[in-house]
């Protein structure tokens, strides 16, 4: 169960994420030095 | 539906809620900067306290968890997370994103994020799926980096960032309905009353030699994964990389950080959590000695974001999963808070000791090297850790 659970994460997480980053990825680069709240 | 499944998928979905918002409060530093006037310390300031306070506050958070459960800590933490961030929409100066952004969402964190979550399936999973569950949970809660931070971005991008706010606030209101999927946690709680009280277990832990170990290693972690989350992208540009890949290294933190948190959340099911714990600092310091070694490229900067983002969250899994194995579950949100606070300090000390290192000295060398120095510390102290449940613990097993 937990496995499958995962893969779902997982494969909403690239379904959503690559095509974001992609199209958004520059600006989000661009925001730095925030980073540190993607931190810890 | 099973309650540990139940609780498995409410813990789930808050985690991915909760930190996917948190992450993304990094795009909002330029926007906000420049509409308020104020300067990019003022932002940085603020988030700085939000991660100062979370820690901090965080083993309070936890013992309330564990006495009153963990519904009432989460749908708290959730109210302070909403009217952080709706009160911060309306924000006009320095204070008042001080005190929203700050205080009220540092405080929030610590009711709705990982020690709350995992403390209450902590209780209700078998032990043997424990360490597999508490990967999922933090590989849910990777997921915000790698996919929530662009659609924030894209709010950001339609609306403006008063209104990316406020929307950000009423997704965080679903943590409510969700904190009642940890109902049957909760209802461990009472069923184990008359046994050892909040203060004994304290005390416990404090005269156990791995727990401060463990504490020490998780400080390391925290220093590691700040330190390049923030400084990353700066090291990369002056190294003369382009924007794209300054992007793709980020997206492949948060890419590999949910393969890694999973993956490390399993291996601490089959093997001794220690030493996978000494093996994943262990290479930590080899993967950033090598970037260190190599000329920067664009392939090894993207390698790099990969390597490190693989090795960026399995601490957690690991780490939580020895405190609930020596000391039992029944106050895991209390020791594993304490643990916690240590990272955040760790991340405070990364974040604003890598840059004042910069400032200083002029260049990240130095502290790229204390980092490799801290891998292999915190390896070695991993090594002497008696990581056997303690005969409290082992009799209520048997």
């Amino acid at each position: 169960m937990i496995n499958r659970v995962f893969l779902l994460v997982l494969a909403t997480a690239l379904l959503l994420g690559v095509p974001a980053w992609l199209h958004y990825g520059q600006a989000i680069a661009m925001a730095n030095p925030a980073w540190l709240c993607l931190s810890f | 539906m099973q309650p540990a499944s139940l609780v498995l998928g409410a813990g789930t979905l808050i985690l991915i809620l909760a930190m996917g918002v948190r992450q993304s409060f990094g795009i909002f530093l330029t926007p906000v900067s420049m509409d308020l006037e104020t300067g990019r310390q003022v932002f940085g300031l603020a988030i700085a306290l939000q991660n100062l306070l979370w820690g901090l506050a965080q083993p309070f958070a936890g013992a309330l968890a564990d006495r009153v459960g963990a519904i009432p800590v989460l749908i708290a933490g959730a109210a302070l997370y909403i009217a952080g961030l709706a009160l911060a929409s309306m924000t006009t100066d320095p204070l008042g994103l001080h005190i929203t952004l700050g205080v009220m969402i540092g405080l929030a964190l610590s009711g709705s994020t990982y020690v709350t979550v995992l403390g209450a399936v902590g209780r209700v999973v078998a032990p043997e799926k424990r360490s597999l569950a508490f990967g999922l949970c933090t590989a849910a809660g990777s997921f915000g980096m790698f996919a929530v931070v662009p659609g924030a971005q894209q709010l950001l991008d339609s609306l403006d960032w008063r209104g990316a706010w406020v929307v950000l606030a009423i997704v965080v209101s679903l943590l409510v309905p969700l904190a009642l999927g940890l109902r049957p946690a909760d209802r461990t709680l009472t069923k184990a009353a008359g046994g050892q009280s909040l203060g004994q277990a304290i005390a416990e832990a404090r005269g156990h030699s791995g727990y401060w170990l463990l504490t020490a290693g998780f400080f390391v972690c925290g220093f590691h994964v700040a330190f390049v989350a923030t400084h990353l992208p700066s090291y990369l540009s002056d190294q003369g990389m382009p924007l794209h890949v300054n992007a793709w290294s980020l997206a492949m933190i948060g890419l590999f950080n949910i393969f890694g948190s999973f993956a490390f959340g399993q291996l601490g099911g089959m093997y001794r959590k220690k030493w996978v714990l000494c093996w994943l600092y262990l290479v930590r310091g080899v993967v950033i000695a090598v970037f260190l070694l190599l000329p920067v490229t664009p392939l090894t900067a993207v390698a790099f974001g990969a390597a490190i983002g693989f090795l960026w969250l399995g601490t957690v899994p690991l780490t939580s999963g020895i405190v609930g194995e020596v000391f039992g579950v029944r106050y895991l949100s209390t020791l594993y808070g304490f643990v916690f606070m240590s990272h955040q300090v760790g991340a405070f000390l990364g974040a604003w000791g890598g840059g004042y290192a910069y400032d200083v000295l002029g260049s990240y060398d130095t502290i790229w090297i204390g980092s490799v120095a801290l891998a292999v510390f915190a390896a070695v102290i991993h090594i002497p850790i008696d990581d056997k449940p303690l005969a409290r613990v082992a009799e209520a097993k048997a």
